[in-house]
């Protein structure tokens, strides 16, 4: 299993989940999406931490982001889902090219 | 080699599942095949020797922010048009892009880094531990801190106002 | 160079205001409702005065060292630990900083004691103690801060402040948008501070090798002050578009140091911070925040020792400031202004202090000037007071009898602040002249006796407007209505104690560093030595001998018993009709004077209106021109390209449409860039973050393979 093999997937999974952001309308989905791109940074992260460049070996310092990044994303979703809950009790719509209220 | 088998495998199933999340017209087809996209990722976690991560991308990913996506599927969808509503964008520029981006990564994946194997052999959980409670306490502490306000933040948001009544389902003013 | 000790508590100092602002901001409001205006003013008095003890307890330490250890640092953690560069949050205890921390907790404790009785009727009471101690925990992160960019903290900490504490009763639009008049003026002067900080970190932290391409040089950067001064060596002679970096660095800082510490041109904001409670005017606009600048001055001073030029700039921004200052002090009718132009008029005499290199008789002065000018702002709250809330010294007089306490006070500092020998402000004011005047300019030959002239003359204006005030307030028949006058009472003793005490200081700090020719232990200099030796080795005396010196003070206190004479002269009787004579008789300069030459009126025709006015045609040029060009192309194409298409009909008719198409396709994209929508903004996201790899990689491919 090399380090490239691993990156490669997480290439793939990032742009699955860009496409995503940028062709879906429904505001969950663009959700998923931004999931799916944080979840191909933390294998970036992992793999790029354990690559043991320079001969410094393994370094704890890509995993504990990938701590952080997995409970920031928690309280991302939490809030965002809130929010997405609030704006379809508002408008009747979770789509989010029909959110433009700000726009004026 | 039955490493390398095993990898692959689990390659394509995260792969697999996360073009089923990006392409499928049926959101709550997306959502449970994200889920898979989810364990899949916990399973590379595991394969690069990372079991603390695995486990907690398990237990927060998959237990906690899957559920939440589900449930907001559910309350802003009516159950009568599950099938539908997942209407795209024209996807052509999209794909280009993505497709760009892509390309981008992948040569300076292929070209840009040494071959290197990704698996560390060291036990991380005792060091996580410890750094946890050591040189990183400080952001240990601050993202709980975060936790507790995005929670009230988000029950606030999401609180139904009081002053008018709304029976379920009903989203009018 | 002495490794300097290690003391773990000195985090305390700053650390217990901070607490006290913590409590009374969080759950002041709820004190103040359940137990009343007490508990506020407690809690905020015992964080600073337990701040004040281990202030002294750190002084006595520092005093049973031999002089050139005496240094204590503490090392809290890293603070922006990136690659070679260890920033850290320490904090330092050496003699200029043990000098400003008693006077900020000394001062600044007597000043919240009176705030007690001051702010007694007021309804937010919790909301003035939390933001008092804000600013005390922010001024003591800047003078304890172990590095510049520490120090540029608790730089911004002190002047967000300021700004909240001015516009306290915000309810008042003059008074916040005196608040924020004083912010932004003070914006202009941090960016100097900024760049002057980054461009010695530059400079400092590596060097330009023969081809021209810059190194760091390695080691762990801890930017702190010790550090700085053992790279100033490293720092001579790399210059900066011609102009020696040091110099270029120096003036920035000083260009800092004029906003914060009002100095020309900057020093608009501060007359008009007097829109906030007195006492704060009393703290942070006469005896700590504006000494910051001084104090940024003087511990830089191994910087600025080294530039002649960027000294004989300090040095005379410092003069001209004092007497400019001074002759609008003249005219004010307003109390409170008149101290503000006093104020701003004694910084500048602290500038000239620093600015010929005589680092400690600057810190000297700031120290008497902070008992003193807190003394003469308390006594002016306390006038204020007892006026129910009138400002204007020609309505009042007489209070001399009413008001003992206040009185004598009053007039022991201002006694001090004119330069009457045997008290405080003699004793520095007139080190600084002697030191203005002996001290050789390498620059400018002359400008000893300019800087001396100039001082000397403000030095003459200030006896005479301070006794001017003195005449109008406290003399005479009272002016005010009987409403008021029969209000008027001697204040409670949390508000005359503080006055006690800050006049006794007054009276006697002077002692600490009387003149050389007096041949009495310069107890001061001493203390200050391990920190200003280095620089002092730079300074050149022209040894102007004894005789000069007992001359130049017979001098100066002739000019003080001058202006106080004249004063008397003028105003003893009847001030408030001789002062409308006055002005009566030369109306044409008394108005110019009064309307502080109209500097404010200058500056909002030079800077304000033609910024309101750019950002006006800017909007004009984006909505007229702009989108008119941009139609125009999308026009002017499309009838090339019909043009074309008759013209061509077989040829480049398929090529020109599509250009004329992709042009009005784009423009139509273009104009629609604002469109809300997030899948946009992400196409130009991911496009961009591509192009620009893809850009980088090509350069790199095209340029660096020569390598």
């Amino acid at each position: 299993m090399s380090a490239q093999a691993v990156l490669t997937v997480a290439a793939v999974l990032f742009s699955l989940g860009l496409y995503c952001v940028i062709t879906r309308r429904n505001a969950v989905s663009i959700l998923m999406g931004v999931e799916l791109m944080l979840n191909a940074a933390n294998i970036n992260l992992v793999a790029f931490s354990n690559l043991s460049l320079g001969g410094q070996g393994p370094k704890v310092e890509g995993h504990m982001f990938v701590v952080f990044v997995v409970l920031l994303a928690a309280a991302e979703a939490a809030v965002a889902l809130a929010i997405i809950l609030s704006i379809f009790r508002r408008m009747g719509t979770v789509e989010a090219d029909r959110m433009t209220s700000l726009k004026e | 080699m039955a490493e390398a088998v095993v990898f692959y495998i689990i390659a394509a199933f995260t792969i697999g599942t996360a073009c089923v999340t990006a392409f499928s017209g049926n959101i709550i087809r997306s959502a449970f095949s994200l889920l898979g996209t989810l364990v899949g990722v916990a399973a590379m976690f595991g394969m690069m020797g990372a079991d603390f991560l695995a486990v907690i991308q398990v237990m927060i990913y998959v237990g906690g922010v899957m559920v939440l996506i589900l449930f907001a599927v559910m309350l802003t969808h009516r159950i009568k048009d599950v099938n539908v509503s997942n209407r795209s964008l024209p996807a052509f520029p999209g794909a280009a892009v993505a497709v760009l981006v892509l390309g981008v990564l992948l040569y300076g994946i292929w070209y840009g880094l040494p071959g290197d194997t990704a698996r560390v052999e060291a036990k991380m959980t005792p060091l996580i531990g410890k750094a946890l409670v050591g040189s990183h306490v400080l952001p240990f502490l601050a993202s709980g801190l975060v936790l507790l306000i995005a929670l009230i933040g988000s029950v606030v948001i999401a609180r139904r106002e009081e002053t008018f009544v709304c029976g379920p389902g009903e989203a009018k003013r | 160079m002495n490794e300097p000790l290690t003391v773990n508590y000195v985090w305390l100092i700053p650390f217990l205001p901070l607490c006290g602002a913590f409590v009374n901001g969080t759950v002041g409001w709820w004190l103040q409702k359940r137990f009343g205006r007490r508990p506020n003013g407690a809690i905020a008095n015992a964080a600073v005065w337990g701040a004040f003890l281990i202030s002294v307890q750190l002084f006595l330490t520092l005093r049973g060292l031999p002089p050139e250890q005496r240094a204590l640092v503490n090392h809290l953690y890293s603070w922006i630990p990136v690659g070679q560069l260890d920033v850290a949050l320490s904090f330092t205890v050496d003699p200029l900083s043990a000098v400003m921390i008693l006077v900020v907790t000394g001062v600044g404790g007597l000043i919240h004691l009176y705030s007690i009785g001051y702010m007694a009727h007021d309804k937010s009471v919790w909301r003035y103690f939390a933001y008092l101690n804000l600013f005390t925990f922010a001024m003591l992160v800047l003078v304890l801060a172990d590095n510049l960019l520490l120090m540029f903290v608790g730089w911004e900490g002190v002047g967000l402040c300021s700004y909240l504490l001015i516009g306290f009763w915000y309810q008042d639009v003059e008074k916040a948008k005196a608040g924020m008049k004083a912010f932004i003026v003070n914006r202009v002067g941090d960016f100097a501070f900024l760049a002057g900080m980054l461009l010695i970190l530059w400079g400092a932290a590596g060097y330009w090798d023969d081809a021209g391409r810059y190194t760091m040089t390695g080691g762990t950067l801890s930017v702190d002050f010790r550090w700085l001064a053992s790279a100033t060596t490293y720092l001579q002679g790399k210059e900066v578009l011609g102009v020696s970096l040091i110099t270029l660095a120096c003036i920035l800082f000083f260009i800092g140091a004029t906003g914060k510490s009002a100095q020309l041109p900057l020093y608009v904001w501060l007359p008009d911070a007097m829109a906030g409670p007195t006492p704060v005017s009393a703290l942070i606009h006469a005896a700590t925040m504006v000494t910051a600048g001084v104090y940024m001055v003087a511990r830089l001073n191994f910087l600025f020792a080294l530039s002649p030029a960027a000294l004989t700039v300090v040095s005379g921004v410092g003069a001209a400031t004092a007497l400019f200052a001074a002759t609008i002090g003249f005219a004010q009718r307003d109390i409170k202004k008149v101290l503000a132009y006093s104020t701003v008029s004694q910084l500048g005499f602290m500038f000239i202090g620093v600015g010929v290199g005589a680092f400690t008789a600057g810190i000297f002065h700031l120290m008497t000037h902070a008992f003193f000018k807190a003394c003469l702002f308390l006594c002016a709250g306390s006038v204020i007071h007892a006026m129910s809330g009138e400002q204007d010294a020609l309505k009042m007089g007489g209070l001399a009898k009413k008001m003992p306490f206040t009185f004598w006070t009053f007039l022991v500092s201002t006694l001090a602040i004119a330069g009457i020998p045997g008290l405080a402000g003699f004793f520095s004011k007139d080190e600084i002249l002697w030191k203005a005047f002996d001290t050789a300019n390498p620059v400018v030959a002359w400008w000893p006796y300019l800087v001396w002239g100039m001082g000397a003359t403000a030095a003459l204006g200030t006896a005479f407007y301070m006794f001017r005030l003195v005449y109008l307030t406290f003399a005479g028949e009272c002016r005010a209505d009987e409403e008021t006058k029969h209000h008027i009472h001697e204040s409670p003793w949390t508000m005359t104690l503080p006055l006690v005490a800050l006049a006794s200081l007054a009276a006697v700090a002077g002692w600490l560093g009387p003149p050389g020719v007096f041949n009495l232990p310069n107890t001061f200099e001493h203390w200050l030595e391990p920190v200003f030796g280095g620089a002092a080795r730079h300074i050149t005396s022209r040894e102007s001998g004894h005789g000069a010196e007992w001359g130049l003070m017979g001098l100066s206190v002739a000019l003080a018993v001058a202006g106080i004479l004249a004063a008397r002269a003028v105003y003893a009787k009847n001030g408030a009709e001789a002062a409308r004579r006055l002005s009566g008789r030369f109306p044409l300069i008394h108005q110019f004077v009064f309307n502080k030459y109209y500097v404010d009126e200058i500056y909002a025709a030079l800077v304000v209106r033609p910024f309101m006015g750019l950002t006006r045609v800017l909007g004009w040029i984006d909505a007229h021109i702009v989108d008119g060009i941009v139609n125009l192309v999308g026009k002017v194409t499309a009838v090339f390209a019909m043009i074309d298409g008759w013209i061509d009909l077989y040829i480049v008719d398929g090529m020109v449409n599509l250009t004329a198409w992709i042009v009005i396709a784009v423009g139509r994209k273009a104009k629609t860039v604002q469109t809300g929508r997030l899948q946009d903004y992400l196409y130009v996201m991911a496009g961009g973050a591509v192009l620009m790899l893809v850009v980088s990689y090509m350069v790199e491919r095209v340029f660096g393979g020569g390598r």
